[in-house]
């Protein structure tokens, strides 16, 4: 009887080993592997969906707009609706801002996310640098210009995330992804000073204005070499500002001074529109017209393509479009305060008061 | 006989004698006379089919449908008489002369130890089971009036949790010995020998047995699926005695609510409530801005203030509308379903309109009234079963209908059971199983959460009436009037919001039997599966907060294919009387999970009322939204091998071992190896046990160790998945109208991640005594996961994709599970009563480096961490209310004042502020209120829970009860973030305005002053604090049934078998403190209502409270 079982056990042990590798090996639905995307297309959808990363889901916590932390921490707009909904949002206008606050760690997680995306696709080019460099891009190889574009975003997140959490924060580079898929880099060094990371946000912008095309003729959603010049001088300025957060003084004014006037005299969009203010204020907001006027140094697209889709509305739109103010509707979020609105009383040569003398006067309730 | 003929050797004459002797006792020997006899029960009713066999002989015959049987016997012979269920009896013939009667009486059989179970890939008998095994008797799945075994199993056996709600058909939480891990613990439900079956498919009906897998040694011959334990059902087979045996089972009845809603104010309590916030913010609070109320308007002299005739427009008289508006009539044309100009009285001014009294005019609008009814219920079952030496066969038919005690809500389902066994030869068989079931159901699911209508019940206020004046549900366009929709618009929506469910299971096998004792098996199943759901959302007038402009209509439709191969070998022997031994040997392929999922949504239906245009192409072709998936397949294929050992049914020893594969894991980790071994010990069989025979009929000791997996993560944790849609598309040409698709990372994989490890050890006592009247059984078990696949703790740095869940968690379960049972007669009184109690210890032992957090709008209500059982509640520790401003001063930690709650210093605290708020102890002693200062607040889990079942029969009369209790456990009242806190302008509760604390009136009130003109926020409103928290024990009578035998003699002359008529009530009281609708909450997973989890359990968020159901039934059988 032993035999049989033996038989039965070795037939069960042949069958289960060698039909098991294919029944076990079952690839994710509706995905696909990196391997697949190892090539130029693959690489340029990975582009897309880094620049992808400017239309935010968390409209609430990080748009990059980032009204939550400029107009309503400012003083300009009040949180609105009412106190219990999105009680994180109420703390931080209050400035009752506890350590687990759930709008400031989705804006870190968000921002990181744009570093993420840039640095995947710096991975992907970098395993097939010889594929990509042999093909022709806008203006220079296919790979020297992804990396470039890669590198802009890579520069532009880590810079958000200075405006609001400070310039000791960890720069997550390239290396540091390739190395491991859950990255730890620390803004403290080995005797516990904290590591600024302005340079190595301007070595990327740097390298951006170096290699990025003047203008893109066919897909002017891209990043070119003028966006990166303006975002690097914006930077440097920055970085210059005695706020820096270093406690040291950095002086680029002049750098940024010949930057700009670079800028200015050679700066184009992607239309070939020259830098310049819009030839009418009202330009600029009115739909079909606000597209190349040349005021915009880089803009984030939208298209209106399908529905319910990132690309169709303005960051943080549902958030604010449907405030209260502009129907009956709308969840009421982002309603301005009476300070903004009285900053617009004028004296009686039409001036405004500069001394804040405004914010005593009565409500300004109806324009006068 | 040889001791004969030895004595008889000493003489000749005795040499004779013997002779003779042993001729007349041959002669005896085939001597023959016939008996006749009727074999009844010892209420007197005759058995039918009971076995009369001729001992020591394969002579016999079963008794006919008058419990009448006739046999040739030898003259000296003994008759053995069983029947299932009861003693078997041993009567000698001798006395009886031939053609002479035999009656016999059977004693029911309260031991049940020859009983057989149904184990894992084969059957053992009870007695020499070493594992945890519980077995729950069919008829008690049966009595209870559920349309689900789940729900029946509630407090029927030692050491199963089961938690459900009061929705028709309720989706139901087993957990078997506690929390193993945080992916879920859902245990592996085995119908017919086919894995994963779903609760709902199964008519509790079809069930002839149901046995609970609970610790590894039983368990681990499931390997990879045995976790969690393992619920094994065989459904009804049919017989070989011939007979076709007919049944009708039905019931019908009505289903009531247990409860009286949330208890809130009426509309005149909550304007004079109003009336007082503004009162103490004025006298208290010393404010004197902004004391009115948008509705409501300022305080008179009298500090009253009154109730508006329009609410929208907001707060105006009715000589404010005629003036507004020229006249009422005037006001009435100029609605329009717009938000904006959809004017409403207020209800009470609505309802004086429509005819109401003024008493209840005043009450305003009662949101929980108008959404509960008395639901009907009705099942009824039809049942064949017979077969004979060829095959066996039972068919059954089923329907279930229940409506739910909310409107909308019902289930409906339709089962039909057809299994058949066929033996063309004695050495082979082979048949199948097949269950097929549809299910429809709608409405409120008993998920909980705002959105519920249970929570509508308690986010609109009174003073808002049903209808506006245009006739349209009214809502929350009126300021301060509510959130969103009401309750009565929920539930008029979900009622055509249909889900439809078909499942069919069907599962082939072929048994052969070459030689004595060996069988090899084999089995191919399949299961199907289809789900399709319409969902038509009406126009909703836009409110201040939310609404629809436009109607919209969503289907879906999916399917699911799973297959699973079974193949096993069986080879069982006894060795000269001593040894006996069974080995079994198997393979099993289980692929799930093999489907597709579409859905589609169009905007903008013309003939909104017309369900027969609600089609997909009758949509407008502007915003067209189109999904369409996969399901997560996966496979699985395990080895696996037992062997049941005997000693003289004394030393007992059972060795399992299971290797099982899953596409779950990278290649290098797929495969784990789980083995067990279990002991047993009959003690009673001992000699030095001999002293005890008198009183105990058996005792057993038994202990056993084992190793399980659990696997229940994401189909591809293991992949890196690159992947589009909404996330990764933009317009890289610049173009308006044009997107370009992209594709990046959306899922980080761990090739590295492995099954979690489950070792379980357990330890137990059975005893059974006093002639079988006494049961009992105790048992003492751990269980350690480890290898816990957690999501991973990763940072920001890792970006946004999904993470993986990766090998960080460990976790321990150790309890008790105690069952004991007494039964015995009386005479015409029988009685039996069994209880069972049960308790079990999570502790999370290791959880990488962060917590597990669970919120709503709530943040981190419920907390996972280290040292601490899963899913504790979290928040700051209110240790009472500020009654003056030296309180706030004086509260020190450290020697320092503790500044409150959201102050920003010491030095500019304004210590009168915080008088009539919440005093938060400072758990960190940092000497300020802060996020550090959250702690445990609360622990959801009992202390144990357990069941009692009593069943009394006298003559044709029985009568069953069965409570269930849960001791120890607190619960989190998340309605009161609404009913107490005022939460998105919700109402308030009867306890919050009697228990709030004031100066004067109520110095010792525990919730915060009431000092406001609309609502409140900051610790007491915002945070998640202890006053949430409340014991949730309880005892419940969950059934109660009186039911009657019609007399054989009656029932005889309408040519039936048997009639029984019986009336039950379920839930029939609950004793409890717990202050909400029902203290038996279920919880599910914030992000997918359709699973079940212990992160956040014992949330009350507006559950489905249980009903009351008034019941009359009858079983029929012919």
């Amino acid at each position: 009887m032993k035999k049989i079982f033996l038989f039965i056990t070795a037939i069960a042990l042949v069958v289960g080993t060698t039909a098991c590798g294919d029944f076990l090996t079952i690839e994710p639905v509706g995905a696909v592997s990196k391997s697949t995307l190892m090539n130029k297309n693959g690489v340029n959808m990975s582009i897309t969906g880094m620049y992808a990363k400017l239309h935010q889901e968390d409209y609430f916590e990080a748009p990059l707009s980032n009204y939550v932390y400029g107009d309503v921490m400012g003083g300009s707009a009040n949180k609105g609706s009412n106190f219990a909904d999105q009680p994180a949002f109420t703390n931080l206008e209050l400035y009752a801002i506890t350590t687990d606050n759930s709008y400031l760690f989705r804006k870190w997680n968000s921002l990181y996310d744009g570093v993420f995306r840039a640095n995947a696709v710096i991975d992907m080019a970098n395993e097939i640098k010889d594929q990509l460099s042999a093909e022709q891009g806008e203006a220079r190889d296919f790979y020297t210009e992804t990396i470039a574009q890669a590198r802009f975003f890579r520069g532009f997140w880590h810079f958000e995330g200075i405006k609001l959490f400070g310039a000791a924060i960890p720069y997550v580079s390239d290396e540091d992804y390739t190395a491991s898929v859950n990255p730890k880099v620390s803004n403290v060094d080995a005797s516990g000073n904290y590591i600024y990371i302005w340079d190595k946000v301007e070595e990327d912008l740097q390298y951006a204005y170096e290699n990025l095309p003047d203008t893109w003729t066919a897909e002017k959603g891209r990043a070119n070499k003028w966006a990166a010049a303006a975002f690097l001088a914006k930077v440097k300025m920055y970085h210059s500002s005695p706020y820096n957060g270093t406690n040291a003084t950095v002086n680029k004014w002049s750098e940024v001074k010949s930057l700009l006037e670079t800028i200015i005299a050679s700066g184009a969009d992607n239309n070939g529109t020259r830098y310049k203010l819009a030839d009418t204020y009202e330009a600029l907001f009115v739909a079909g017209e606000s597209d190349w006027t040349g005021e915009s140094v880089f803009d984030i697209q939208m298209a209106i393509s399908g529905t319910q889709l990132n690309t169709n509305v303005v960051n943080g739109g549902p958030h604010i479009s449907m405030s209260g103010i502009l129907g009956n509707s709308g969840w009421g979020f982002y309603q301005p305060t009476y300070d903004l609105v009285n900053s617009y009383i004028v004296d009686d040569n039409g001036l405004p008061y500069i001394d804040k003398s405004y914010q005593q006067r009565p409500p300004l309730t109806a324009a006068t | 006989m040889k001791d004969r003929i030895k004595l008889n050797k000493s003489g000749a004459w005795r040499k004779a004698l013997c002779l003779l002797c042993i001729l007349s006792c041959s002669l005896a020997v085939f001597a023959q006379k016939r008996v006749t006899g009727t074999v009844t029960e010892a209420g007197g009713e005759t058995i039918i089919g009971a076995n009369i066999i001729e001992k020591g002989t394969t002579n016999g015959t079963v008794t006919d449908i008058d419990g009448n049987f006739t046999l040739s016997v030898s003259e000296r012979a003994t008759l053995q008489i069983s029947y299932v269920g009861y003693i078997t009896q041993e009567v000698s013939v001798a006395s009886v002369r031939d053609g002479g009667a035999l009656n016999v009486k059977l004693v029911e059989d309260a031991r049940t130890l020859d009983e057989v179970v149904v184990v894992g890939y084969g059957t053992q008998a009870k007695r020499d089971i070493t594992g945890s095994v519980a077995v729950v008797s069919a008829e008690v799945l049966q009595e209870t009036p559920v349309a689900t075994f789940a729900e029946a199993l509630q407090g029927q056996a030692s050491g199963v949790y089961i938690s459900s709600t009061g929705a028709p058909g309720s989706p139901t939480t087993i957990r078997i010995r506690g929390v193993g891990s945080v992916n879920g613990s859902d245990p592996l439900i085995v119908v017919d020998g086919v894995s994963n079956v779903p609760i709902e498919a199964v008519n509790p009906n079809d069930i002839e047995s149901l046995q609970v897998l609970k610790d590894a040694s039983a368990t681990a011959i499931y390997g990879a699926q045995g976790a969690n334990g393992v619920i094994i059902i065989t459904t009804k087979q049919g017989s070989k005695e011939g007979k076709v045996r007919i049944q009708y089972d039905g019931y019908a009845g009505v289903a009531t609510m247990a409860n009286s809603g949330y208890d809130v104010l009426n509309a005149w309590e909550a304007m004079d409530f109003q009336a007082k916030g503004l009162v103490n913010m004025r006298d208290v609070r010393g404010v004197g801005v902004g004391l009115s109320h948008p509705q409501f308007g300022a305080l008179d002299a009298n500090d009253k203030l009154t109730m508006p005739y329009a609410i929208k427009p907001a707060g105006l008289s009715k000589d404010q509308v005629i003036q507004q508006f020229g006249s009422i009539e005037k006001w009435i044309a100029s609605y329009r379903p717009n938000g904006a100009n959809s004017w409403a009285r207020s209800a009470y001014y609505q309802m004086l309109e429509d005819g109401y009294s003024e008493a209840e005019a005043r009450k305003g609008t009662d949101w929980y009234d108008l959404v509960v009814q008395k639901g009907a219920i009705q099942e009824h079952q039809l049942s064949v079963m017979g077969g004979g030496d060829k095959g066996m066969y039972s068919m059954s038919v089923g329907y279930s209908s229940r409506e739910g005690t909310l409107k909308s809500s019902f289930f409906d389902r339709y089962s039909l059971r057809a299994n058949a066994t066929f033996n063309p030869t004695k050495l082979f068989t082979i048949g199948q199983n097949t269950n097929i079931s549809a299910a429809e159901m709608a409405g409120d699911r008993g998920a909980g959460g705002e959105s519920s209508v249970y929570a509508k019940t308690y986010t609109m206020q009174s003073w808002v009436p049903a209808y506006n004046v245009g006739g349209d549900f009214a809502g929350s366009q009126a300021p301060e009037g509510g959130r969103d929709v009401s309750s009565i618009y929920v539930a008029a929506e979900q009622k055509e919001n249909r889900t439809r469910f078909f499942r069919g299971q069907t599962a082939l096998f072929a048994e052969l039997k070459p030689i004595e004792g060996l069988s090899f098996r084999s089995q191919y199943s399949v299961r199907l599966f289809g789900m399709w759901q319409t969902e038509f959302l009406p126009v909703s007038i836009m409110t201040n907060k939310e609404g629809r402009s436009t109607n919209q209509f969503t289907e879906t439709a999916q399917y699911g294919l799973n297959w699973q191969w079974t193949n096993t070998a069986t080879y069982a022997r006894k060795i000269n009387e001593d040894h006996s031994v069974t080995v079994v040997v198997g393979s099993e392929a289980l692929n799930d999970d093999l489907g597709r999922r579409i859905l589609a949504r169009r905007l903008d239906y013309t003939f909104e009322d017309d369900p027969n245009t609600w089609i997909i192409n009758n949509g407008s072709t502007a915003n067209m939204h189109n999904e369409g998936t996969m399901n997560q397949h996966t496979s699985m294929f395990g080895l696996f091998g037992r062997g049941d050992y005997s000693y003289r049914g004394k030393y007992l020893v059972t060795l399992t071992v299971r290797r099982d594969a899953s596409s779950k894991f990278g290649a290098n980790h797929r495969w784990g190896t789980f083995p067990s071994a279990s002991f047993g010990w009959r003690m009673s069989d001992e000699k030095f046990m001999e002293p005890t025979r008198q009183w105990l009929d058996d005792l057993k000791f038994r202990a056993g160790y084992g190793t399980t997996g659990n696997s229940n993560i994401g189909a591809y944790n293991y992949a890196f998945q690159y992947a589009t849609g909404n996330s990764y598309i933009y317009s890289i040409n610049g173009s308006d109208s044009e997107i370009s698709k992209g594709y990046h990372i959306s899922n980080l994989g761990d090739p590295d991640a492995k099954w979690e490890t489950v070792r379980s050890l357990n330890i137990g006592l059975d005893a059974t005594a006093l002639n079988s009247r006494l049961t009992a059984s105790i048992e003492w078990f751990t269980r350690k996961t480890t290898d816990m696949l957690v999501p991973a703790n990763w940072s920001a740095l890792a970006g946004s994709p999904t993470k993986p869940r990766i090998n960080i968690g460990d976790m321990e379960n150790k309890g008790v599970d105690i069952s004991i049972g007494w039964r015995d007669r009386v005479g015409k009184f029988r009685y039996n009563i069994t209880g069972n109690i049960s308790t079990v210890r999570n502790k999370v032992l290791r959880l990488g480096s962060s917590d597990l957090f669970v919120s709503t709008r709530l943040n981190n209500i419920s907390i996972t961490t280290e040292g601490q059982p899963v899913g504790m509640f979290y928040g700051y520790k209110v240790l009472g209310v500020y009654k003056n401003a030296s309180e706030v001063t004086d509260y020190k930690s450290n020697g320092q004042t503790v500044v409150p709650y959201g102050a920003s210093s010491l030095e500019n605290l304004d210590a009168s502020r915080y008088v009539g708020r919440y005093k938060i102890a400072d758990i960190d002693g940092n000497g300020r209120i802060d996020a550090n200062d959250r702690t445990i607040i609360g622990n959801p889990n009992p202390d144990f829970t357990g069941g009692l079942n009593i069943s009394l029969g006298y003559g044709n009369f029985d009568l069953t009860t069965y409570l269930y209790f849960s001791v120890g456990n607190d619960l989190y009242k998340h309605y009161m973030f609404y009913t107490h806190y005022g939460a998105l302008q919700s109402n308030y509760s009867k306890d919050r305005r009697d228990n709030s604390w004031d100066p004067v009136t109520n110095p010792n009130g525990k919730y915060p002053l009431w000092a406001t003109a609309t609502q409140e926020g900051a610790e007491a409103g915002n945070e998640s604090n202890s006053m949430y928290i409340d014991d949730g024990s309880y005892l419940r009578m969950r059934m109660f049934t009186l039911g009657y035998t019609l007399p054989k003699h009656i029932v005889k002359a309408t040519g039936l078998d048997r009639i029984r008529i019986y009336a039950q009530v379920s839930n029939v009281f609950t004793l409890t403190r717990y202050p909400g609708l029902d203290p038996e909450v279920r919880t599910v997973d914030p992000d997918n209502s359709s699973r079940t989890f212990d992160l956040n359990k014992g949330v009350d968020f507006g559950s489905y409270g249980m009903p009351r159901q008034l019941i009359g039934g009858i079983n029929v059988s012919f």
